[in-house]
């Protein structure tokens, strides 16, 4: 399991950080506010090595997909989220956001247009002029 | 405050009926319907929000076992454990009177469980008062325990637990009050936000999940299984609660005690009442009303010790208290004295949920969910990303908080691809704090003095609970292990024959 072993990789990736980044926190008389992740940073590379190592047992649950690029541009939208809101406002980026997803899912233009007003109209009517989120 | 006002019992209402339907679909879980509601619930007077919630989270386990009656796929986890049984029952004596054993033994099951919130957390609450940190280190660390060896991989759920604590870690330390790997960001500061946690971790993770065509089977819209007689929905299994009454009551309390077992929950509850139903030889019957009493009973249980101390029973609760903390309402024992108001509603809340919303939204809930299975998968995707940006932006009103979510769906996924549990990444979001917090007081309280944490009566019998759970939970794994290795040995010789 392919998937497994890369999780198992990251766990012991950010335990080594934890260790690391920990040594550079202000000490303090005795153990400080870097023994709490020094525990974790441990946790993690000891099982994070043990399940990168050990033979994979099971059938794969993810199975095989084909949609990886969809996967990819949903997180692309993802991550271009935070730079839309200042620019667009919240009503607009949320319907942009909900209804390109629509689209990147395989849907068809017109329900995607649905599905952006929908959420426009959500966003607006409700979080920005009934709970006063700022647009 | 009016607990039974008006726009508590359309928020016990509406909260039902949205939670039966995500419930009902496999596939979309209590917890990411909890965790897409939460950013509205942020606005709602907390009597609403929390009635909205109650009502959600007890009718969606209930709900779970539509799909699993219409097409043999269990709505939520909690109704895997006999989703066999049930739908055996559905295809031998009618999908209705099916649905009617499990709205009634799930109304039932709900109703002992509340009986045993009231009770168990007021009582919880008084002892805690004498509580010092040295018992809340135990305790916490009774959750974390728990939760780690009750996964269904032990070294993955501690992987998931700690990677849970770790991000917990992010912002200010509670023994110096020092930024801690913030990297220089003054948005980490105050570490990240519970609720963008979650709709990374379960909402933006779903919707890549799904992208990658890990699409589940819907069910067939359930209109047809519906028409039924009254009889069958609600005499039929009320007089077989009579004939199975000591099953039943024992069912519930068992499901109550698992619930109340920090990191337990109601799926660890269903599984463990079934099967000691079906080991026994017990009828399909027999095995759904014990798994669905138990994990309704469940639902009331995991109040229990978040009321009263502030530890979560499971992942739904864990969202409850990060709702609380985010509106400044301390759980424990000061939620008691402070806010007995909100307690007694609580308490109320679920009286109605477990008597006259299960059954009834519940039924309507089945309705609704036909309706929503003919929305087409990718609207509803669609509509679950526009609502999730909302939702994470709506918290904080900060863009920053959208990079933080985003990143965090990235590690949903893997983790849900690796089959690691994204649950236990939640409860060690809750929990870690609590642990390092409670550890660091007592420590810096005795000057490193190790031994103060066996010098507390309470403390000592913690202590040893702690022990004990660690030696059962192993002994159980072990002779899980030892089954497993019998059956595959007698395996052998089949193939090879």
């Amino acid at each position: 399991m392919v998937w497994e072993r890369l999780a198992a990789l990251l766990g012991l990736g950010l335990g080594v950080l934890a260790w690391v980044l920990s040594s550079g926190l202000p000490k303090a008389d005795g153990p400080g506010p870097e023994l709490f992740p020094r525990i974790l940073g441990t946790v993690l590379v000891l099982a994070g090595l043990y399940l990168f190592l050990a033979p994979a047992r099971g059938p794969n649950p993810a199975g095989e997909g084909s949609g990886g690029w969809k996967a990819g541009l949903l997180f692309l939208l993802f991550l271009a989220s935070p730079l839309l809101v200042p620019r667009l406002g919240l009503a607009p980026s949320a319907a942009l956001v909900a209804g390109l997803a629509t689209l990147v899912y395989g849907e068809t233009w017109p329900r995607a247009l649905l599905v952006a007003l929908g959420i426009w109209a959500l966003a607006y009517g409700v979080f920005v002029r009934l709970l006063g989120v700022p647009a | 405050m009016n607990a039974v006002s008006w726009d508590v019992l359309l928020a016990l209402f509406l909260g039902s009926f949205y939670g039966a339907v995500f419930g009902a679909m496999p596939g979309l879980t209590a917890t990411l319907a909890l965790s897409l509601f939460i950013p509205f619930a942020l606005f709602m007077p907390p009597e609403v929000g929390l009635a909205a919630i109650i009502g959600l989270t007890a009718t969606a386990i209930f709900a779970g076992d539509m799909g699993a009656v219409m097409a043999r796929i269990p709505g939520t986890p909690a109704s895997a454990a006999y989703t066999e049984e049930i739908h055996d029952l559905a295809q031998e004596r009618g999908a209705t009177y099916a649905l009617g054993i499990s709205a009634v033994f799930s109304a039932l099951g709900s109703l002992v469980g509340t009986g045993l919130l009231v009770v168990g957390s007021l009582g919880m609450a008084a002892v805690a008062r004498q509580f010092s940190s040295f018992e809340y280190f135990w305790l916490v660390l009774l959750g974390v325990i728990s939760g780690v060896l009750g996964s269904p991989h032990l070294l993955k759920g501690a992987l998931a637990f700690a990677l849970g604590m770790l991000l917990a870690t992010i912002g200010y330390d509670p023994a110096l009050g020092n930024p801690r790997f913030t990297f220089g960001q003054v948005n980490l500061l105050g570490g990240i936000n519970f609720i963008v946690a979650l709709i990374g971790l379960f909402g933006l993770s779903e919707l890549l999940y799904q992208a990658l065509g890990k699409e589940p089977l819907l069910p067939r819209p359930p209109s047809s299984l519906l028409r039924g007689s009254f009889t069958a929905y609600l005499w039929e299994p009320l007089r077989l609660a009579l004939r199975e009454r000591w099953l039943f009551l024992r069912s519930a309390f068992l499901g109550t005690f698992i619930g109340f077992l920090p990191g337990a929950g109601s799926d660890f509850a269903a599984w463990i009442s079934a099967n000691l139903k079906r080991t026994a030889g017990g009828s399909r019957e027999q095995v759904v009303l014990a798994g669905t009493s138990a994990n309704n009973a469940a639902v009331a249980g995991t109040w229990i010790p978040a009321l009263s101390l502030g530890i979560p029973g499971d992942t739904l609760t864990a969202i409850v208290l990060g709702l609380f903390l985010t509106l400044g309402i301390r759980p424990g024992p000061e939620l008691f004295s402070k806010n007995l108001g909100l307690v007694v509603e609580i308490y109320l809340v679920f009286l109605l949920a477990s008597v006259l919303i299960m059954p009834l939204v519940g039924y309507m809930g089945a309705l609704a969910a036909g309706l929503a299975t003919r929305l087409p998968r990718k609207v509803l995707l669609g509509l679950i990303a526009g609502v999730s940006l909302i939702g994470v932006y709506a918290i904080n009103n900060n863009p920053f908080d959208l990079y933080v979510a985003a990143l965090l769906a990235l590690l949903g996924l893997l983790l849900r691809l690796g089959d690691f549990p994204l649950g236990q990444v939640v409860l060690g979001l809750v929990l870690g704090p609590l642990l390092e917090q409670h550890l660091m007081v007592s420590m810096i309280k005795t000057h490193w003095n190790l031994l103060s944490f066996f010098e507390r009566p309470v403390a000592i019998l913690l202590a040893l609970a702690n022990l004990a759970l660690v030696g059962s939970l192993l002994w159980l794994r072990l002779r899980q292990w030892q089954r497993l290795r019998a059956l595959r040995n007698l395996a052998q010789p089949d193939r090879e024959g």
